[in-house]
């Protein structure tokens, strides 16, 4: 799962080392995760409160956040690898899109828009293929999902004129 | 079998046809949605799908049993609360959601007379007091005994905090006098596997799954928790026999609608659901998870319903059992 | 013998032509459902579960367990193909499965989780109703304090899942554990870290945050271009295992299958385990431990059958004791007393013929599989030949239609979308999402056994040192999270630095 096509800048003292940007995330989660359990109790441990486990593992997410961060200014580390924006923001836009409209539009509405917010994330992206495409996919899930198997997903709502 | 097989035929049959043919001007007009609000595969989907399949019969509208799980039921039963007072979207409530949440769980906000319409009563299950195999204790009173020779050692299984089994259990340690430990679990069928295994002492359970490890051996059985004997374990007395003056412990089932539900439309749910409870299949299906009818008024189902509430809130303020 | 005059009437109910129909509808169904990325087994069988009222209680039951099959090999398609997990199980078979596909190997993959899952779920039958009644007492004297040792050894198989720095696995199952955290407290109904949201009062579903952090983190990567996504397109190689590939799947297929039939027998969920067990333990055993996580045979054919043997033996606590040990063996409870039918050690006397039909049609339940998927492997292969720039939008369009149906609500949808930008971003800061998945899925048993063996000895740790099986379990984890610990110390004494 690790990076096996990313050019890797190789060693250097980049300020942004993977593994302190790393290190300071951990650190950061642990923090909120012990802000966020703050107020469950701890107990002891013959009556382990319901606060014991996530306290105790956000200390250790914590630590281990603290060793990484040090070990980075011990030894060279990678260079944290550039993040480009448009794939994230343009599939999240469409997730997000559809999440919006599913139920209160239908399906009908929600894939279509998914696919063409999500399909702007890719430099090949071509409007009429994906628009095409869009269509094809709407209809095969409405045939198969819907119809077919009958799950009970809306596929299109106009109040006062359409239920389905 | 065979009967049963073609029963469940002829089933299959009547409901493929009865649904187009009826096609009355007032309530029901489309689909009933039935909100159970814990997730398909326990016994409140089971005894939800079993009323639901056969009012679809009866009333002449497909009756949909939807599944809105979350938060010990809150999510389902808030979704009913909110929905709109048409008759068409019913909730599955139990003494767990209307009568114990609201005194458990901070986000329960809801009333279940005061935000609800009763309909009417489905059922009531009693629970069975079981005992692991090798336990000393022969009879209630030889339990209590037990426990008050070694204060704090005996464990008892629950399905989770909140629920009838941890209910009944508290009831008990309460009516008895005794002090026990508790040890909450994810549901029925873990509880009972450590009973099995020999590390509980003993649980409350629904009759017929506890009555099948009880025929098999593997446990034994001290009291039942009704009013009555229960037919399927017709040796085992009530507790009240057994001893526990008063100790009364069955989980009331029924359904509700939002409030403010017209009149008419709840007469018509009640007198469907009513009709259905008379009927001897159903009947054999609800006992399969120890459900005894109890088919009523919807003005009983309000008092039964207000009751259960001041019954287990009486008992988490008394026991000061320690809920957030 | 009695087994065999048994069997044999088990194979006369679950052969007779309307059950053979049934088991086939199932499997089929199960695994178009269970095909749709996100959704595994327990939300395949929930939504399928009223296609069986209406059908005697056997015939129903048939239909079930066809429908859990079809769902389980569907949820494994889906992990090979776009690396999609839709249970537990199925994380191993993304890992190793995924990439074969990316070199071209989708079918063999897809071949070998068939023909693994058959020859598992054969061996398993049998073990079944040879085994089931004696194991079943064995399985009772699992308590909790042997679950806790158990899944702390499956945290151990988590270090060895990862294939990059030893720290950065061990702080991702600690983040998973502390994910599954959230959500009520079992004993004391409290809600933890909810922030009073009533989405979150029943914690993270393991189908959002995998799909997100695991699937959804994919596209994300892919989408950045570079020669990652032409492998995808590119040759394919002969369609089915090779004989080379074949032979060196026959080993892990059988250890895999025995792994998963001790493990799923355990009533505490012990089958959750079984597929990282069998990755861990071919990983120690193979020659090129260093191909494992870039598509090794093997790393598929073990865990899948495990995975099978597990799901199959999980019936056993279910058919001799009425008590379910997962959740999919729940929703059949439930299936049972719709149909009339009390669980519990009775249903082996009384009802013979269901008892012993469903154990015969687990057998032809995978065999259906093996029928009807390995014809299709050429048509999902061919699949993976669709353009990315179009495959891609068709994968998101498909999981949010599964992560939607999971319970109808499209907050699930957007907490999937939230778990894809932090597992991109655990991605690009060298962490590795599969520790972390298994973490999160220990988590909830790991915290649970561990507060009960608590509660129950009231408070004496030394419970875990008097039991000796747990004593045993802890120390096996020990020992082996020193031995993959080792070669990490040693390499950084080196100044080499880790390489995947």
């Amino acid at each position: 799962m690790t990076d096996q096509t990313h050019p890797r800048p190789g060693p250097g003292r980049a300020l942004l080392s993977q593994d302190r940007v790393a290190g300071l995330t951990l650190i950061a989660i642990s923090g909120f995760a012990l802000w966020a359990s703050s107020d469950l109790a701890t107990g002891t441990l013959r009556f382990i409160g319901p606060g014991m486990m996530p306290k105790l593992l956000a200390a250790l997410v914590g630590v281990t956040g603290v060793i990484l961060l040090v070990l980075s200014f011990l030894k060279p580390g990678d260079a944290m690898p550039a993040i480009p924006l448009r794939g994230p923001v343009c599939v999240l836009a469409g997730i997000l899109a559809f999440a919006l409209t599913v139920q209160t539009v239908g399906f009908a509405v929600a894939a279509p828009l998914l696919a063409l917010l999500a399909g702007l994330a890719d430099k090949d992206m071509r409007w009429g293929e994906l628009l095409g495409f869009a269509a094809f996919m709407t209809v095969g899930c409405i045939l198969v999902f819907k119809v077919g198997l009958n799950l009970p997903i809306p596929v299109l709502i106009i109040p006062g004129i359409i239920q389905y | 079998m065979k009967i049963t097989r073609r029963t469940l035929g002829l089933m299959a049959a009547a409901m493929m046809t009865a649904l187009p043919a009826i096609a009355v001007a007032e309530y029901p007009q489309r689909n009933i949605t039935l909100v159970v609000p814990f997730p398909p595969g326990g016994g409140n989907d089971a005894m939800a799908r079993i009323i639901g399949d056969a009012m679809t019969r009866q009333i002449g509208a497909t009756v949909v049993v939807e599944n809105k799980a979350g938060a010990g039921g809150v999510v389902g039963t808030q979704a009913v609360q909110n929905a709109k007072p048409d008759g068409y979207t019913l909730l599955l409530g139990h003494s767990g959601t209307m009568g114990i949440n609201p005194h458990v769980y901070p986000a329960a906000t809801y009333h279940p007379t005061r935000d609800f319409t009763p309909v009417g009563l489905i059922s009531e299950i009693p629970l069975a007091l079981v005992v692991n195999k090798d336990l000393p204790a022969q009879d209630v009173t030889g339990l209590i005994a037990l426990a008050k020779e070694k204060p704090g050692e005996l464990s008892y299984a629950s399905s989770g905090v909140g629920t009838g089994s941890h209910m009944a259990a508290e009831l008990f340690a309460h009516d008895a006098g005794i002090e026990v430990a508790h040890i909450p679990y994810r549901g029925s069928g873990p509880a009972m596997t450590d009973l099995l295994g020999g590390r509980i002492d003993f649980l409350f359970g629904v009759i017929p799954s506890s009555h099948a490890q009880v025929a098999a051996g593997k446990a034994r059985a001290l009291a039942v928790t009704g009013a009555e004997r229960s037919p399927t374990m017709p040796d085992v007395p009530t507790m009240q026999e057994a001893g526990i003056d008063g100790y009364e412990a069955a989980l009331i089932y029924g359904l509700l609608a939002p409030a403010g539900t017209p009149d008419d439309v709840v007469a018509k749910v009640n007198a469907s659901l009513n009709a259905v409870l008379a009927d001897p299949a159903v009947q054999e299906k609800l006992a399969v998870d120890g459900s005894v009818p109890r088919p009523g008024t919807p003005a009983e189902h309000r008092a039964a319903l207000d009751a259960d509430l001041e019954k287990w809130g009486a008992l988490i303020r008394d026991a000061k059992i320690e809920i957030h | 013998m009695d087994l065999m005059s048994n069997l044999a009437l088990g194979f006369q109910t679950a052969m007779s032509l309307q059950n053979l129909g049934l088991a086939f509808i199932g499997c089929l169904v199960g695994t178009l459902i269970g095909i749709l990325p996100g959704v595994g087994p327990i939300a395949t069988i929930t939504m399928l579960l009223p296609i069986t009222f209406g059908i005697d209680p056997v015939g129903a039951l048939i239909m079930l367990a066809g429908i859990y099959y079809g769902a389980q090999y569907g949820g494994s398609t889906s992990a090979i193909l776009v690396n999609i997990p839709g249970e537990a199980g199925s994380v191993v078979t993304a890992l190793d499965g995924h990439a074969m596909a990316k070199k071209g190997r989708a079918g063999a993959a897809l071949g070998i989780s068939a023909i693994g899952s058959f020859i598992a779920g054969c061996i398993a039958t049998v073990v079944i109703a040879a085994l089931a009644v004696p194991l079943t007492d064995l399985a009772l004297r699992f308590g909790p304090t042997d679950y806790f040792a158990l899944m702390v050894m499956g945290l151990v198989f988590a270090v060895v899942l990862a294939h990059g720095s030893v720290l950065k696995a061990v702080a991702m199952i600690l983040l998973g554990i502390l994910l599954s955290t959230i959500g009520s407290d079992l004993e004391t109904g409290q809600a933890r870290m909810t922030f009073g949201s009533l989405h979150l009062a029943d914690g993270i579903d393991f189908a959002v945050l995998a799909m997100g952090i695991f699937g959804f983190a994919e596209v994300l990567r892919n989408l950045e271009g570079g020669e990652q996504r032409d492998v995808i397109k590119g040759t394919m190689g002969p369609l089915l295992p090779t004989r080379d590939e074949m032979k060196r799947s026959i080993a892990p297929i059988l250890r895999g299958t025995g792994l998963g039939s001790v493990l799923g027998m355990l009533p505490g969920n012990g089958a959750v385990l079984a597929p990282f067990a069998s990755y861990t333990l071919e990983k120690k055993l193979s020659k090129r431990p260093q191909d494992f996580g870039k598509g090794a045979i093997e790393a598929v054919a073990g865990p899948e059958s495990a995975n099978n043997a597990g799901a199959q033996t999980s019936f056993i606590p279910l058919l001799t004791l009425g008590i379910p040990p997962n959740a999919v063996m729940a929703i059949m409870v439930g299936a049972m007393m719709i149909q009339g039918i009390v669980p519990g050690p009775q249903v082996m006397t009384e009802s013979p013929t269901l008892f012993w039909g469903m154990i015969a049609s687990m057998w032809i339940g995978n065999l259906m599989l093996l029928v009807i998927n390995l014809p299709m492997v050429g048509m999902w292969v061919r699949l993976l030949k669709v353009p990315y720039r179009l495959l891609f939008p068709a994968i998101l369009i498909f999981s949010c239609i599964g992560i939607y149906s999971i319970d109808n609500n499209p907050m699930d949808v957007v907490f999937t979308g939230g778990f894809a930008i932090a597992g991109y971003l655990l991605i690009k800061m060298g962490f590795e999402p599969a520790p972390l998945l298994l973490g999160f899925v220990l988590g909830h048993l790991i915290e649970e056994n561990l507060r009960r063996a608590m509660l129950l000895s009231r408070g004496e740790l030394s419970t875990f040192a008097e039991n000796p099986l747990s004593l045993i379990l802890l120390m096996v984890s020990a020992g082996l999270l020193v031995l993959s610990a080792l070669p990490t110390l040693r390499a950084k004494r080196d100044e080499v630095f880790v390489e995947d």
